[in-house]
């Protein structure tokens, strides 16, 4: 399974096969597709991308993600974009979780030694 | 002060590099295993320089006027905590009210240090360049100088 590059003339049973197979490896599975008979595979993976002009209501039905302008480099666009917002939940989450638990230790443990509210402005 | 470094941080734009990445699992945690290290050394080392300052700070935070230190008058500014590390009474007169210098101190360190932390907090894979790409984000400099310039004001 891993040394695939093509396969051709695929019934919709196959695609949804290839695509579980592939998840049962630990692959996360991007499909993209238009027709009715994508419409398994697209269910079944991580992320479903349908094309939004050409594509099948059926195919528009099943995806995760419409892919409004039918060009393929709009799906590298959406994963540079999730990670990128991923990335700046965890940047975000970061900084918050430092200045809490600094507030939270510091509150604590100053309160109950000097037996007066540490962290005050004034 | 931290929700406007939270936005400032949430501001950083996608890079090609993000496409050489591994794709990230359905089931892995948001806090990653770096994540909670950085936040945690980070975290011990901001909270030991705090405690310093906290239970030592009366031997070496600069008073303006050495006799302001111990025994003065006025109750408006006075320095330090209420009790000595011994139970003892500090500062019997003023513990009532007016400000304790002592503790702005601390509350000042805590925020500069938490500011500066915004550059750090930018990188979450361990890189060693902190300042990698700042000079692209300018709303990540302007909110910095805009909390910056806000907390001298303040203070």
């Amino acid at each position: 399974m891993p040394t695939f590059k093509v396969m051709a003339r695929a019934r919709p049973e196959d695609k949804y096969l290839l695509v579980t197979g592939l998840k049962n490896l630990n692959y996360t599975v991007a499909v993209t597709g238009d027709g009715t008979n994508d419409a398994p595979a697209l269910k079944q993976a991580d992320v479903g991308f349908a094309m939004g002009i050409t594509g099948t209501d059926v195919a528009q039905e099943a995806c995760d993600i419409l892919l409004t302008d039918d060009n393929f480099s709009s799906i590298v666009k959406a994963c540079m974009w999730g990670r990128n917002i991923f990335d700046n939940i965890q940047r975000f989450l970061q900084f918050q979780l430092t200045v809490n638990v600094v507030a939270l230790i510091i509150v604590i443990i100053g309160a109950s030694i000097t037996k007066s509210t540490p962290l005050q402005a004034i | 002060m931290d929700s406007f470094a939270a936005l400032a941080l949430a501001t950083e734009m996608p890079t090609k590099e993000l496409l050489n990445r591994p794709p990230q699992n359905r089931n892995d945690y948001i806090v990653s295993r770096k994540m909670v290290k950085h936040v945690l050394g980070k975290a011990i080392w901001m909270a030991a320089c705090l405690f310093v300052c906290m239970f030592a700070g009366e031997y070496f935070i600069v008073e303006p006027v050495e006799k302001w230190r111990y025994g003065r008058d006025s109750n408006y500014v006075f320095p330090g905590r209420m009790y000595t590390r011994g139970g003892q009474p500090l500062y019997i007169v003023h513990e009532k009210d007016g400000a304790s210098r002592h503790m702005t101190f601390i509350f000042t360190m805590f925020v500069v240090m938490q500011i500066f932390n915004m550059f750090p907090a930018r990188k979450i894979r361990d890189e060693l360049n902190i300042f990698e790409g700042l000079h692209k984000n300018y709303m990540f400099l302007l909110i910095f100088l805009l909390i910056a310039g806000g907390q001298i004001v303040l203070t």
